[in-house]
């Protein structure tokens, strides 16, 4: 009968998972990121505990043999959460401990080629947080910013951040995974837990929010608006957190003429 | 006058300013002062013409004192007038930039009294943010004709500096910037790049040591403000890139503003012009082609209803078809449809096997145009008939989705006639 992983979902989770295959003989069919919505009664469960000891010896075993590179998008395409990337990873890795570092190059097999798009997927969203991110200023000096991304991207996007924002501390939290990363002083972790109570803003936040609204206002040029551009390059669904509110213009009669050519 | 005062006239002032990208710096954040560059460059907003907002663009002051014909600031311009203080300008740059709006700071200036006075009042909005242990990135735009020790102080503050050539030919210059000498600009340019080149060459030896613009220069001239062609045009960016190792030109569609009579007399911005230019530099740059291929006497413009490659294709039937698994990479790269991502798969995956057409789309090329150029173990793609009439329509019809937004935009006002222009047809 196969054989379904159920793992806690972090990357220690997966790896002990791909571990466990290769020790066990289960026919793996599935590698979870948590319980079943339903259970199929044509499988069968198994529970798997991360273990960080095997889960150090998978990984330095995929960059030894197959390459940082594949550890790098194995990563990322767990990180997807796309419903089956578990198992197609772990077909991946077969595939790449038989015939090692070149199974990156095979782009045409549908494994590889599946693997690769997803953290490709993975990376273009990590791309795009980093840049729409946004922070405001609590009344006690750290800097919040809320997101809810399509996929993981918590441990991808917080050294980042733990770079640019140096001394001040930081929280980034996911509404979506209720999950937060902390940072300050270049250190960072990740939490799990949504936000204690209403967060208080700084006094001056709003005046910056005031002055980045309109600045986003008046940078555009009237005379070539293209609303569908916009839109392509900065799908909708992440507008919401957004300080500058790019719906604002598309709502409020007559702003968008008010825009100078 | 308010900061938010301020901001609307000094941003609104430099939004025609066709740079945005933040890239081309590598610096981590240390984890101790404000502040990292990523090489990729990162986007932080779009405004509602669809263009990326990387940086805090503005002018330090619009007061000018200069009289350029084609520009909305010029001293006898009737527009409001205002300057920031650097102090104000230095906080609400590291405001936005804490806050994760921007990636750093693009500074450009009026020139308010001198060359250098206004020079010396940017770099000191430079100084205060490098202070402040501000690690974003700076774009600084020197005024032609400031001190070359100006020049210098500036280029060990930025990351990034450029000296805009305006405009594409020293008459047009002469004409429509009086004030602006071809020299005042190259100088700056050539004293620019030396110094470049020689800050690499020290950091080679000494990664410690102290930057100059690592990022590199990079120029941008207004495109049909004056009579010069797009042949012109090209020929001129070749040739700063190679003189004077620039990262970027930029081009932007010129926006009539005034009724100068050495003005082109056109009431819309020649933005489908724009684009093309910036693929045909795209060209230059990544791929391996010269100014002089793309474009000649006898057909000095580009041609606007397609992408300046597929152009390319068409006027030379001797090149192709392409063997996709024996080309080399210079070869792949001159395909249509296919880019510089989907040429090196290629050549990674073929090693594996021999490639069909289904595998190609897989690696990202875009057959509806490569399929008339290549064939896949010595066979074209079935069901494809080489004519060059179809070819020519069918490369059209796509020509439009891959504009995208901007012809849809533009077909609002103008439509885009798609009639193949049997002139310009080569059969083969
Ligand atoms: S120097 Fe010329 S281009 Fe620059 S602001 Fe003054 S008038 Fe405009």
């Amino acid at each position: 009968m196969g054989v379904v992983y159920i793992t806690d979902g972090s990357l220690d989770g997966l790896l002990t998972a791909v571990f466990t295959a290769y020790y066990t003989r289960d026919a793996v069919e599935g590698i979870e990121q948590g319980p079943p919505a339903q259970s199929d009664f044509t499988v069968r469960y198994r529970d798997i505990e991360s273990c960080e000891d095997q889960a150090i010896r998978v990984m330095t075993a995929i960059e030894t043999k197959i390459g940082d590179l594949a550890m790098h998008s194995v990563t990322r395409a767990w990180l997807s959460e796309l419903p089956g990337s578990g198992i197609r990873i772990l077909e991946f890795l077969r595939l790449g401990f038989t015939c090692g570092p070149s199974v990156m190059d095979r782009l045409t097999h549908p494994q590889v080629a599946e693997v690769l798009q997803a953290a490709r997927k993975v990376s273009r969203e990590q791309h795009r947080m980093l840049g729409l991110l946004r922070f405001r200023q609590l009344r006690s000096g750290q800097y919040l910013a809320l997101m809810a991304p399509d996929h993981h991207q918590l441990p991808l996007i917080a050294p980042h951040f733990a770079g640019r924002l140096g001394a001040s501390p930081w929280i980034i939290h996911d509404e979506r995974r209720r999950q937060s990363a902390l940072g300050e002083g270049g250190k960072w972790c990740i939490v799990p837990g949504k936000l204690p109570g209403e967060p208080r803003w700084d006094d001056e936040e709003m005046v910056f929010q005031d002055l980045w609204r309109q600045y986003h206002r008046i940078i555009a040029i009237g005379s070539r608006v293209n609303p569908l551009l916009q839109r392509a390059m900065m799908p909708r669904r992440y507008w919401k957190y957004l300080i500058e509110q790019p719906d604002a213009l598309y709502r409020t009669p007559g702003a968008l003429k008010s825009i100078p050519p | 006058m308010t900061v938010m005062e301020k901001l609307c006239i000094l941003g609104d002032a430099a939004k025609y300013d066709a740079s945005c990208s933040s890239s081309g710096v590598e610096r981590p954040g240390s984890g101790r002062n404000v502040g990292s560059a990523a090489a990729a460059g990162i986007c932080h907003s779009w405004s509602a013409d669809g263009r990326c907002i990387s940086l805090l663009k503005v002018l330090l002051s619009n007061e000018c004192s200069y009289q350029c014909a084609y520009c909305v600031n010029a001293a006898d311009r009737d527009v409001p007038r205002a300057s920031f203080e650097p102090d104000e300008l230095a906080e609400l740059t590291l405001a936005f930039y804490r806050r994760n709006y921007i990636e750093g700071l693009f500074l450009s200036s009026a020139v308010r009294g001198t060359p250098d006075r206004t020079m010396e009042r940017m770099i000191d909005v430079l100084a205060r943010l490098r202070r402040s242990d501000f690690g974003g990135y700076i774009h600084m735009k020197a005024i032609p004709g400031a001190s070359p020790e100006l020049l210098s102080r500036a280029g060990r503050l930025a990351d990034r500096m450029s000296v805009n050539i305006e405009l594409p030919s020293r008459h047009s210059l002469g004409l429509l910037a009086p004030q602006k000498s071809a020299d005042a600009i190259l100088s700056p340019m050539g004293q620019l790049a030396a110094s470049i080149r020689e800050n690499a060459e020290e950091r080679r030896q000494y990664p410690h040591a102290p930057t100059f613009a690592a990022a590199g220069q990079s120029t941008q001239l207004i495109v049909g403000a004056s009579p010069e062609d797009d042949r012109q045009i090209l020929s001129l960016s070749q040739e700063l890139y190679r003189r004077y190792a620039l990262r970027r030109v930029y081009y932007s569609a010129y926006i009539p503003v005034s009724s100068h009579p050495a003005l082109a007399r056109i009431t819309r911005p020649p933005l489908l012009r724009e684009h093309r230019l910036y693929q045909a530099d795209w060209l230059l740059r990544f791929y391996g082609f010269e100014a002089g291929e793309l474009l000649d006497t006898s057909a000095p413009m580009l041609d606007e209803q397609l992408d300046p490659k597929c152009g390319w294709a068409l006027r030379h039937p001797e090149f192709f078809p392409v063997e996709i698994n024996r080309a080399p990479l210079y070869t792949l790269l001159r395909v249509p449809g296919i880019g510089g991502v989907s040429a090196r798969r290629i050549i990674a995956a073929r090693r594996y096997g021999s490639l069909t057409f289904e595998d190609l789309k897989k690696l990202g090329v875009v057959l509806r145009r490569a399929a008339f150029f290549v064939t896949c173990g010595g066979r074209t793609m079935p069901e494809l008939r080489m004519n060059a009439r179809t070819m020519r329509q069918a490369l059209l019809r796509d020509a439009r989705p891959d504009l995208g937004p901007l012809c849809r935009q533009l077909s609002l006002f103008d439509p885009v006639d798609t009639r193949p222009s049997a002139g310009l047809i080569e059969e083969g």
